[in-house]
């Protein structure tokens, strides 16, 4: 349930915000969760949830935007890969570049400012 | 502290800004600090992870005992076992410093608890750092501790399906451990196939067989480690 410290680290992340930008509180959180991350979509959204109280964000929502694994091939393939291997699906080599899927990123953060 | 925030819009008194940051950049950060610690210090760190009893403390063992025995000042351990001093006292026993890291209940290692730890071992003449993670094949892989090298050990018993079970650890990994070789003829462990899975997760990985009871493969693993 490492899900947990991830959630403490993206409220330390918000926290830092929001005082950054003189708000009073975040109001919409949004996540993008690499397929092959490590992190639990679901387990991040409940840990949120609980942890969020008493922050600046505990009147957040938090939206998690899951991003499939993307790839990208010398011989020209760009997309997705099969079976949770990392080679190319047409020409089968494994000496790919991943683009996309194993990130874990706080992409947008809503703020209400205050008078 | 480096990434900075990018578009700003107006909506009202609402305020929106795409950080576009890692969850994790906290940790990644006092990561980096406590590699630069080591370089500067000319220590090589290791984080050695795998599932609970997949003999992380016995490849530990097998690779001091295969170590010149007046050198063992080079080598220090930090033991991130859950609650008890257990793995310590096995390195101490063998002549090398450990410290542990009580993690509580934790599922991970972070660089926090390492920093702290570092604090208080004497890294005097110690060429290389062994940190064992805490036993689990989820967890650790995506909480940098300032090492230079991630060894995972996937033990013949676990199974020889572990690594496509398990991709994202497999995926961090520089180096795969197949321990308790000698246990092979006694499991339905397709060491090929096995190897063939691996490459096709991460093929930047190497992969060693190794048994801490006979000390095979265990040579081999320093070199790995050193190059
Ligand atoms: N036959 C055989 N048994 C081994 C080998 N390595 C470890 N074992 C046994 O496997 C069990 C677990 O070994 P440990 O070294 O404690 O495993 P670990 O990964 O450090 O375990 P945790 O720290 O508790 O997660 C012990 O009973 C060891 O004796 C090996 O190479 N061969
Ligand atoms: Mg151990
Ligand atoms: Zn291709």
């Amino acid at each position: 349930m490492h899900e947990f410290s991830i959630v403490s680290s993206l409220l330390d992340l918000v926290e830092a915000d929001v005082r950054k930008h003189h708000a009073r509180s975040a109001t919409r959180v949004v996540v993008r969760i690499g397929d092959m991350s490590g992190v639990v979509a679901e387990l991040l959204a409940e840990a949120f949830h609980v942890c969020k109280r008493g922050t600046l964000a505990e009147q957040a929502e938090l939206v998690v935007e899951k991003q499939e694994v993307l790839i990208s091939c010398h011989c020209g393939y760009k997309g997705p890969i099969k079976d949770r291997r990392f080679i190319c699906p047409v020409c089968g080599v494994a000496d790919i570049e991943v683009t996309a899927g194993e990130e874990m990123i706080l992409q947008q953060l809503e703020m209400e400012v205050g008078e | 502290m480096c990434e900075e925030t990018h578009s700003h819009q107006h909506s009202g008194h609402r305020l929106v800004v795409e950080p576009q940051q890692s969850l994790l950049s906290n940790n990644d950060h006092l990561a980096a600090h406590i590699r630069k610690r080591l370089d500067n210090l000319g220590i090589r760190g290791i984080n050695l992870m795998g599932s609970p009893g997949s003999g992380k403390t016995a490849l530990l063992e097998a690779l001091i005992d295969q170590y010149p025995h007046g050198n063992l000042a080079e080598l220090a351990v930090l033991e991130g076992d859950l609650a008890t001093s257990r793995d310590a006292d096995r390195i101490n026993n063998r002549g090398v410093k450990a410290q542990q890291i009580t993690t509580g209940s934790a599922c991970h290692l972070s660089a926090s608890m390492v920093a702290e730890a570092l604090i208080g071992v004497s890294l005097e003449g110690v060429k290389t750092l062994f940190i064992e993670n805490v036993g689990n094949l989820v967890c650790p892989s995506k909480f940098a501790l300032g090492t230079h090298k991630n060894v995972v050990a996937v033990s013949i018993p676990e199974g020889d399906d572990k690594p496509i079970k398990y991709p994202v650890m497999i995926r961090v990994a520089d180096i795969v451990v197949l321990t308790k070789a000698d246990l092979l003829p006694h499991f339905d462990f397709n060491v090929e196939r096995c190897r063939q899975e691996i490459e096709q997760i991460n093929h930047h990985a190497q992969v060693l067989v190794t048994s801490a009871k006979t000390g095979e493969g265990i040579s081999e693993l320093w070199q790995e480690l050193q190059s």
